[in-house]
């Protein structure tokens, strides 16, 4: 007995309300990707170089998090093209960073808070494949970077823990979200 | 009057995070052990590393018995085990290289399981505690093993990984907020509810209410068979 809401209205109120989580991962990048860029560059040439990407990001942010303050999010599709696009500049700054890139960019952490802030708001079934999409891009930005870590099991060892340690930290998150879907649920569930 | 000491936080998130705890743990428990296992240091160290981790596991199944069998734990068990996570991963780190080893990363999944389940104050302070620790390692590291050439690139990594790790503690705290302010309303929406459904005198809502009814209809076909057993039986006695 009792009358739950379908699970595509769930899907719906998921990412109207978690939405704001995924914003917030971004800032944290964004910030992070500012100060790298301003302190790496040493021409102004450089710095603005530097900024024009960041500068777009930070646009595009700005436009998200103005849409979740009027109460008029973004749709599931927009969020998951803005995530992708996340994930595709965060390979890039480790494959074309001057001083260290591929395997021995230490740049590899800022894909961990996209991965979680995505696990948190996206179904499993959505989520997992980002998971396994962030893995695989560190993985071919490393190779097409240098392949020769392949055969430097320092290298190796530390690519292979990352890779694991960034799909374990997905799948934690997926995981409570699963927890925080079977508490709602639970007080959700009326009489019919 | 009782004396129930098994609750230090009056917010119930941590009953719930328990789980989440248990099963980042083990997600630490196996990661480590492929770190010591991939990079073994001196036969002393890692016999000590094991030991550790072994340790870890021992409690963790008792804790996931107690998760399993839904049984209360007390709240200081389960921040005392979180605070050990803490420390068995920095013993990991300092065996395996310090600053250098890549097991520094086993924070975040526990920093992560901190965030989801402890209050924010708490989670400020151990994490911020532990991160002060991890800026000095990495200071040290900087200015005594690094040349001068690097030393930018390394001061660049270091502050990244200080971010990051602040940034993974506030995303979990801030889903926690999302869905605790989510199933507040539910619940006010529910309340709201069902006081319309009693004021309506709605069927449903009397028959969740009512007392469950003492003779339960039968169809008339039943009803006939019965009668006819019972005359049957009268007959058979006169």
């Amino acid at each position: 007995m009792g009358t739950t809401k379908g699970i595509a209205q769930e899907q719906a109120e998921d990412i109207f309300f978690g939405q704001v989580v995924i914003i917030w991962a971004r800032w944290v990048f964004i910030t992070s990707v500012i100060i790298l860029s301003l302190w790496a560059s040493d021409t102004t040439s450089e710095i603005f170089i530097a900024v024009i990407p960041v500068a777009l990001l930070m646009a595009m942010n700005f436009y998200l998090h103005a849409r979740y303050i009027i109460e008029k999010p973004a749709n599931e599709l927009l969020t998951q093209i803005f995530a992708y696009f996340d994930l595709l500049v965060v390979t890039l700054l480790i494959v074309l960073w001057p001083d260290a890139s591929g395997a021995e960019s230490g740049f590899f952490i800022l894909y961990y808070p996209l991965v979680l802030a995505v696990a948190f708001v996206l179904p499993p079934r959505v989520s997992l494949i980002y998971i396994v999409s962030a893995s695989l891009a560190y993985v071919v930005g490393c190779i097409a970077v240098d392949a020769s870590f392949l055969a430097n099991s320092l290298l190796l060892e530390a690519v292979s823990l990352r890779t694991i340690t960034l799909a374990a930290t997905g799948v934690l998150g997926a995981f409570y979200w699963r927890v925080q879907r079977d508490r709602l649920r639970s007080i959700q569930d009326i009489p019919a | 009057m009782s004396t129930d000491t098994s609750n230090l936080f009056s917010d119930d998130e941590i009953k719930y995070g328990e789980s989440v705890i248990v099963a980042t743990r083990w997600v630490l428990i196996v990661i480590g052990l492929l770190f010591i296992a991939w990079n073994p240091s001196n036969v002393g160290s890692l016999r000590l590393q094991i030991l550790f981790i072994f340790a870890l596991a021992f409690a963790n199944f008792f804790l996931q018995a107690q998760v399993l069998q839904k049984k209360p734990i007390s709240d200081a068990v389960i921040l005392a085990s979180s605070v050990v996570d803490l420390v068995v991963i920095t013993i990991i780190v300092l065996a395996q290289g310090g600053y250098e080893s890549n097991a520094y990363l086993l924070y975040i999944p526990a920093i992560l399981a901190f965030s989801v389940s402890f209050p924010l104050g708490l989670t400020i302070v151990v994490t911020g505690l532990w991160g002060l620790f991890y800026f000095a390692l990495g200071n040290a590291y900087l200015f005594t093993e690094v040349p001068s050439e690097s030393l930018a690139l390394e001061t660049q990594v270091l502050f990244v990984r200080m971010l990051v790790f602040a940034g993974i503690a506030f995303i979990g705290w801030r889903y926690r907020k999302v869905e605790q302010d989510r199933r507040r309303n539910a619940r006010d929406a529910r309340a709201a509810l069902l006081g319309y459904l009693k004021e309506d005198g709605s069927e449903a809502f009397e028959a969740i209410d009512a007392p469950p009814p003492v003779a339960v209809a039968v169809s008339p076909t039943q009803q006939l068979i019965s009668e006819k057993a019972a005359a049957k039986r009268a007959s058979e006695e006169s």
